[in-house]
């Protein structure tokens, strides 16, 4: 059993490394492939970290949020397990913060009053009309699934290797580069006034202004603060917002995977036995 | 085949039971009496795989029906609703969803090993027809289940797969209405999708049960190919064959596992994640109108009146030039193309030269003076102008064009 422990471990860190040390195709010849950064929650034993994901939450509240809403996030999964870690007061605290709409009343109006835990985060604009009247004729988009809704063509046979690898980080990859990938437009390429150069945006014009820069929201727990550590933040806490139960199932994958394996060497002999007299 | 079943029951009142149902005695000679050849290999555990898959698939899609709402506004967010709020419900859906794909693996394999080892021929026949209309079903169910979840990806494979009836002559655009429910892909289609999708899998069941009624019928093939001679080559389906099958289900568990506690979103589409939007086709879906006017055509809105649709790209093109010309100049070149085919082929015979090389150059010269793909689109959408117009023919007339231009195709041109 020991020397079968040791092979799977063997198996697994050369698959690890071997993750780690190939390089993926780039398929699409318009943008580069985003680079694959280390994630706290990627691999069998990943999980969030938490002080990174309440910074990238003060990123999302400071910067974000003055246009994305997170319409599908309620302020009670701010505290569950596997998530930000807030307390009950805090999340409280935090709700009230927000204006919600109820209603109607008694005399049949709306009206506003501050959050409860257990509403939504609000919607930024009245409807997506207004949003995009407001920013050009472009929609910023709702972000709460938005770390499962983009990703990049990876390629053969780079595609197949991610199954062994377990990469499934594409879309925070993605979010990361896109948030570093402003840069100035080259030679040749005219903008309009609305619209930016990114170099990791599919077509590179976007209409989203460059959001971060260097000090614009203060860390108080001694993370640098650049754009490059503001985007992994931001970044780690979109895909909790996204994947909430992330850490649940990775660690129920675990002890499926324990449960599995010893179950197949049970009925492996099992088969064994029962066929020894068949011959 | 179906076992002599020496089932005795015990109890006084299975004895009672068994002489007004034998049930018991059924599923004891079908599954435990029941005869396998010694010699099956685990290419044959594929079956019982299978059977799990559909039991994975209906337990665990009855459950998420209880929290899925099958309407355009709600769907989306109702799955989402799923994945963060209802207990487990991220493990059901995630199950349901890689196990759709688990199903198709398998039963590929299980395809691929009864076309190896000729499980499809005699006596097996039925067997096999039987297997084909699971795969059928299963492909519509899994089809309509990948529409349900209401992101890009299902509103768009839904257009691009219904419109494929309207290919069907006469009929075609009733059908494609009629799975729509109206006249493009909307409410009354989710909600007939999510019916279906909850009906088809009970049929699936159904036809599984004939699949291995028949199976035990006439008996397992077997690696060999020869069919067994007798008692001894055959072993008990319990605990022979259930062991093993047992050994190679868990060991498939494993690989799904994999999947859906560590990659569960792999098999599918980020775009699936982004709420249907019937007015933004992905970019990846759309190409490139210049070099696909079929495709521009359709998302420009006249694919209901566009009969041909699904016609090969390159006969449509053909059939958009030699619409242009009228039937008489159709019915010479077509003629003149026929006859020089025939005179080379013949010449090509007499010199006993192989057929197959430098085809069809003299082809070209008439058929390159007809105009391109790009203008013939360009014709065509002026021809159409407005909807309701079929490109000004009649369908008798486009039909022909149509048998003209795919006789053309297919000879290579």
């Amino acid at each position: 059993m020991m020397k079968t422990n040791t092979l799977l471990a063997l198996g697994l860190a050369s698959a690890i490394s071997f993750g780690a040390t190939s390089v993926a195709v780039a398929a699409d010849a318009h943008a580069p492939q985003p680079p694959r950064l280390k994630w706290s929650f990627a691999g069998p034993f990943g999980h969030y970290d938490k002080q990174q994901i309440q910074r990238g939450f003060k990123v999302y509240r400071e910067v974000c949020q003055a246009c994305h809403s997170l319409k599908l996030v309620a302020f009670r999964t701010l505290g569950q397990s596997g998530a930000l870690g807030f307390s009950e007061g805090q999340i409280k605290t935090l709700a009230a913060e927000y204006q919600i709409t109820d209603g109607p009343n008694d005399r049949g109006e709306m009206f506003q009053r501050p959050g409860r835990p257990s509403d939504y985060f609000p919607q930024i604009f009245a409807n997506e009309q207004a949003a995009r009247a407001t920013h050009n004729g472009a929609l910023p988009v709702d972000l709460s699934v938005i770390a499962k809704a983009r990703t990049y063509e990876v390629g053969f046979p780079g595609f197949l290797f991610d199954i062994v690898r377990q990469y499934q980080e594409n879309g925070v990859d993605y979010l990361h580069a896109l948030l570093t990938g402003y840069e100035n437009a080259p030679a040749g390429e005219t903008l309009t006034p609305t619209q930016f150069w990114n170099k990791y945006y599919p077509g590179h014009k976007i209409a989203m202004r460059p959001p971060l820069e260097d000090k614009r929201v203060e860390y108080t727990d001694g993370a640098p603060q650049t754009v490059d550590q503001y985007s992994r933040d931001v970044t780690a806490f979109l895909m909790w917002a996204a994947e909430p139960h992330l850490e649940a199932r990775k660690r129920m994958g675990f002890q499926v995977m324990i449960f599995l394996i010893v179950f197949a060497g049970l009925a492996y002999f099992t088969k064994k036995k029962v066929w020894a007299n068949a011959h | 085949m179906s076992g002599p079943s020496n089932f005795q029951p015990k109890s006084a009142f299975l004895k009672w039971t068994e002489r007004r149902l034998p049930i018991l005695g059924l599923m004891h000679s079908s599954f435990v009496a029941y005869p396998t050849p010694r010699n099956l290999n685990y290419w044959w555990t594929f079956g019982g795989i299978l059977s799990f898959c559909l039991g994975v698939q209906i337990i665990t899609g009855i459950v998420l029906a209880m929290h899925y709402t099958p309407t355009v506004a709600g769907a989306f967010d109702s799955v989402e609703h799923i994945m963060r709020d209802v207990n487990y419900g991220w493990l059901l859906r995630y199950v349901h969803a890689n196990g759709a794909s688990m199903f198709f693996i398998a039963v590929y394999i299980h395809i691929f090993r009864g076309m190896y080892y000729g499980s499809y021929k005699e006596p097996r026949e039925i067997l096999w027809i039987l297997g084909v209309i699971i795969f059928l079903l299963m492909m519509a169910t899994a089809f309509m289940g990948y529409v349900l979840p209401w992101g890009q990806m299902s509103f768009w494979g839904a257009t691009v797969i219904t419109n494929l009836f309207s290919a069907i002559p006469g009929v075609g655009t009733k059908i494609v209405e009629l799975l729509w429910g109206g006249y493009s892909v909307d409410q009354p289609t989710l909600q007939r999708f999510f019916s279906l999708h909850y009906l088809l899998p009970f049929m699936i069941a159904g036809v599984v049960i004939l699949h291995i009624w028949a199976l035990h019928e006439v008996g397992q093939n077997n690696p060999t190919g020869i069919d067994v001679k007798s008692d001894k080559d055959t072993l008990a389906f319990t605990p022979y064959a259930t062991a093993k099958d047992n050994f190679a289900m868990v060991c498939f568990m494993i690989f799904f596992a994999w999947f859906v506690f560590y990659i569960p979103n792999y098999l599918g589409h980020a775009d699936n994640y982004i709420p249907a939007n019937p007015l933004q086709t992905p970019t990846h879906i759309l190409r490139d109108p210049a070099r696909d006017p079929e495709q521009a055509r359709r998302r420009d809105g006249d694919v209901r009146v566009d009969r041909g649709a699904c016609v090969p790209a390159v006969a449509r093109s053909r059939q958009d030039s030699l619409c242009e010309v009228s039937s008489a100049v159709q019915a010479v070149l077509l003629d003149f193309c026929d006859h020089l085919h025939r005179s080379r082929l013949v010449g090509r015979e007499a010199r006993g030269r192989r057929l197959c090389d430098r085809l069809a150059d003299s082809h070209r010269v008439v058929l390159h003076s007809l105009p391109g793909r790009a203008a013939a689109a360009l014709l065509l959408r002026e021809a159409v102008g407005d909807a309701g117009v079929d490109h000004g023919v009649g369908p008798r007339q486009a039909v022909a064009c149509t048998g003209q231009s795919q006789r053309l195709a297919v000879r290579g041109i």
